[in-house]
């Protein structure tokens, strides 16, 4: 049972996990746990609310950054961590002093990091600017999500239709036409089966059949009706293979308590480890919309967010899939460069965003946008530099291997931070 | 008008309430639209002396050592045992509307404090709410008014106010832009100065005012004059609040939220369109009253019409307490049960955990509420309620009595089969899915045939397990 202060700290920075697998796995199959040598698995990483970019990836040697931050700016003297090691990665540029173990990871070159990312006429509304980047259209953010996209186009020649999958609601990104949902969060996934009355356990089996019977019916396309259903069936017979997942799931690798991410994170690596057809993967982190009061909140969300992905990749070691995996992260938008009277900061624009894995070409991508006065835009934003569906091309174009024009519907050069 | 069908009074009670048992909803169908649906809006005339009794002698809220979760309880123990079902659906819907979270709040009563306030003022002038919730020290602090000052105004709630609380960014029926990145700086500037001032008094008591109380602080306030949707005036918070409560916009935003809550999803079909018109009449000829908006949506034809039907997805909240007020369930006497945690941490695993909305623009409700987790939560509620044999269960709250179960068990299988899905909707079902749930009565536990019996073995093994199937249906999940 949750104690309030559970409660409460899952509001704060809730993190849940969805994924897509293929339909097959659920049906039966003979069950192969060997990940193919040449799996390819995504996970995208939204956090929501509109991270401060700059203060994530921070200019230090720019005097307009300071100009802009008078109390919330870091100077170079304060990029290090409790126990006095550097966080800076270049003679521009260093990492806020909470994110220790992504230096590390940068220093290994598997941390990507791509600045100035965003799109033209940018929208100072957190759910506008969110529609754009799950849909990848700034011009009318309407219709299904890139990624639901490319499940229906990319792996509609399996069996049947795909899985989509999140927790509580549905990511816009993950939306599509063929796609239903299967999802976790750590805090449900033990009850992630299909319950009948324990005093008859003879009845189960009539019940399970008049269950799927029911669920099956045919419903209008489209309708309500036609999701729930069909949903339920997928509930139902996933419920199995998810809880076979976990059952053979173990580790040496210890994880952050107290850490929704990196709960989430683990629930991923469960997946991953156990159905080989899982390869497609999305979670969120909440609470980034930092109007006042930044610097604590920022703190320990990023504080987080280190600590999740280091434990996450030593998870990913243990179980021989460190090579198979791409994490991208994002946020639908930075914050405004000028703090506020409030000890914050209001929404953004253009920002930094982070790519991480083995297969990633570590380093600095993008340009940062200029923050002096006359670069600004009128409402005192940066400009953008990096379309962010030209992180989407890379990411399809040369991870997923699949033509990023019929996602995307138009060309957009890949980053170099993948081969 | 005496016109009303016991379907009728159903999805009457179903969206203005939770939905009830037979004998409320024929009493309900007996007064005609207009009656029924004036006894459901005009609900200050039904006493709640028992209610407020019982939960505050349930809820140790007003002293120390406040439980972990007990304003989910006390929220969720009001649902379900209040006389006045409409008061409580307006607040929910106030609730989901003016989304704030306790994860913010710096004292988690504040939040408790504001569903009160949501409450008062749940139907009168919109002008009257949306300042009482400018004014609540909850929101205060969640959209980070207390840090809005002069010189360094905070847009965080001047943006949400026209975004998400009254007009939307465009214009529900012409698509125009309703403001302009400058309105929403001088709005903010509107409302500088507004905080909230530390009483220091703790615990929470319904009849007294909470620990945090708002104030204006003069000399943080903003007084130069502002331009906003292009009128130039030295304008304050207060004088903000009528301009939006006066726009046609806001008019229309507010309709279009109300039918798809009570009514059904409104497209941008001219038709549509019209309709959102019509009411927004109502709205501006009536001093904004929500009352008589909500009273005109309710006995309207569109509310009675063909689409209407089942054409909304149950909330978590709406499952739940829908279910245990139809279901007559047992608390016990002194009501203790009401209290018993895990009921409302199926809430939690539908995706809906009150006084926690996943952001600003509250839960995305209809098809947002539905994935495989949340329908498996949903399937797991039914069969824990209905297998919850007796009253006090070492570790789950409400229970079915067979007694209870035997008012609808009937000679057959097919007759049975025929009352629970009555009772649970009125669901109506195509004839494959009538057969399977009649043969499922008519099946020993070896998969066998077996004689349909009305007794009690019969009810304890096979009706428990018909209760779960049915709200096992797509169709149930439907409001």
């Amino acid at each position: 049972m949750p104690t309030r202060r559970e409660f409460i700290k899952r509001a704060a920075g809730a993190a849940t996990v969805g994924l897509i697998i293929p339909r097959s796995l659920l049906q039966a199959r003979p069950y192969s746990a060997a990940a193919a040598a040449n799996r390819r698995i995504l996970v995208v990483l939204q956090f929501i609310g509109g991270n401060d970019g700059l203060n994530t990836v921070i200019p230090y040697s720019d005097d307009q950054y300071h100009r802009l931050r008078p109390t919330l700016g870091f100077k170079e003297g304060d990029l290090k961590d409790d126990q006095g090691r550097s966080t800076i990665i270049s003679d521009r540029f260093g990492l806020h002093p909470s994110l220790t173990k992504i230096k590390d990871l940068y220093d290994q070159g598997r941390v990507a990091i791509v600045q100035g990312v965003g799109y033209p006429n940018p929208s100072d509304s957190h759910f506008t600017s969110s529609d754009i980047w799950h849909t990848g259209n700034p011009g009318l953010p309407t219709g299904n999500g890139w990624l639901g996209r490319y499940a229906d186009l990319a792996l509609a020649d399996q069996t049947g239709l795909q899985i989509v999958a999140e927790t509580f609601t549905i990511p816009r990104s993950l939306s599509a036409d063929k796609a239903i949902a299967v999802s976790f969060s750590s805090s449900t996934l033990t009850s992630y089966a299909f319950q009948t009355d324990p005093q008859y356990p003879a009845d189960r089996e009539s019940q399970v059949g008049l269950f799927s019977a029911n669920n099956s019916s045919m419903f209008p396309a489209g309708s309500f009706l036609d999701t729930i259903s069909r949903d339920g069936i997928d509930a139902l017979r996933s419920a199995d293979e998810i809880a076979k997942a976990i059952d053979g799931y173990s580790s040496t690798v210890a994880y952050p308590s107290g850490n929704s991410l990196a709960d989430a994170f683990k629930v991923v690596v469960e997946i991953v480890s156990g159905v080989p057809e899982a390869n497609l993967l999305y979670l969120l982190l909440s609470d980034f919309d930092t109007h006042a009061q930044q610097a604590d909140r920022h703190r320990s969300l990023l504080s987080e967010f280190g600590d999740a992905v280091k434990a996450f990749y030593d998870d990913l070691s243990v179980h021989g899939l460190a090579d198979n995996v791409v994490m991208m992260q994002w946020s639908e938008f930075g914050r405004r460069p000028e703090e506020n009277g409030s000890a914050g900061t209001d929404h953004g624009a253009a920002s930094s965003i982070f790519v991480i894995g083995n297969p990633v070409k570590g380093g600095l991508y993008g340009d940062e946008p200029s923050l002096a006065p006359g670069d600004l835009d009128p409402v005192g934003n940066p400009r953008f530099t990096v379309d962010f569906r030209a992180v989407y091309a890379t990411v399809l174009d040369r991870w997923l291997n699949f033509d990023s024009r019929l996602v995307l519907g138009g060309e957009f050069p890949a980053l170099d931070f993948l081969a | 008008m005496a016109d009303l069908t016991y379907a009728d009074g159903a999805h009457l009670l179903r969206r203005a309430g939770f939905g009830g048992p037979p004998a409320e909803i024929e009493s309900l169908a007996s007064l005609g639209r207009q009656g029924a649906v004036d006894r459901l809006i005009d609900y200050e005339q039904i006493d709640t002396g028992k209610m407020d009794r019982a939960l505050k002698a349930l809820l140790p809220l007003g002293r120390q050592g406040f439980l972990a979760d007990y304003e989910q309880r006390w929220w969720f123990a009001r649902m379900i045992t209040t006389p006045r079902p409409f008061e409580e659906k307006m607040t929910l819907f106030w609730h989901n509307h003016f989304a704030t979270s306790e994860s913010k709040a710096s004292f988690y009563m504040t939040m408790l404090y504001q569903i009160l306030t949501l409450r008062q003022y749940a139907l009168g002038r919109f002008d009257d709410l949306l300042l009482a919730v400018a004014q609540d020290p909850a929101m205060l602090t969640w959209l980070d008014g207390i840090s809005n000052v002069a010189g360094r105004p905070n847009e965080n709630f001047a943006r949400e106010l026209q975004e998400l609380f009254t007009m939307g960014t465009i214009d529900a029926v012409t698509g125009e832009t309703n403001y302009s990145e400058q309105d929403v700086k001088e709005i903010a500037r509107a409302f500088t100065g507004w905080g909230i001032a530390d009483t220091g008094r703790l615990g929470f008591n319904p009849k007294k005012p909470g620990r945090y109380q708002f104030l204006i602080r003069d000399e943080l306030h903003d007084s130069g004059s502002k331009t906003i949707y292009g009128r130039t005036a030295n304008f304050s918070g207060e004088d903000v609040v009528g301009i939006i409560a006066a726009r046609r916009s806001t008019a229309r935003f507010l309709v279009k939220k109300l039918f798809t809550f009570y009514v059904y999803p409104l497209s941008d079909s001219a038709e549509d369109k019209a309709t959102v018109e019509r009411f927004a009449d109502v709205y501006m000829d009536n001093d904004h009253s929500i009352r008589e908006l909500a009273r005109a949506i309710l006995s309207s034809d569109e509310f009675f019409s063909d689409r209407a039907r089942f054409a909304l997805v149950k909330s978590p909240a709406e499952l739940i307490v829908g279910s245990l007020r139809t279901l007559g369930v047992d608390y016990r006497d002194d009501g203790a049960l009401l209290l018993q945690r895990p009921m409302y941490y199926a809430s939690l695993a539908m995706g809906m955990t009150l006084f926690q909305p996943p952001d600003v623009s509250g839960w995305k409700l209809n098809i947002g509420w539905i994935n495989t987790a949340t329908l498996l939560a949903r399937y797991n509620f039914a069969n824990t309620l209905i297998t919850n044999r007796t009253p006090s269960p070492p570790e789950y709250g409400p229970a079915v009595s067979n007694d209870a179960l035997k008012l609808y068990t009937k000679a057959t299988a097919q007759d049975t089969v025929a009352s629970l899905l009555n009772l649970l909707g009125p669901i109506s079902v195509d004839s494959d899915t009538m057969d399977r749930l009649t043969k499922y009565l008519e099946t020993d536990s070896g998969g066998g045939p077996s004689p349909f019996v009305n007794d009690d073995a019969t009810i304890d093994r096979k009706i428990r397990g018909l209760v779960h199937q049915i709200m096992c249906l797509p169709q149930f999940q439907l409001n």
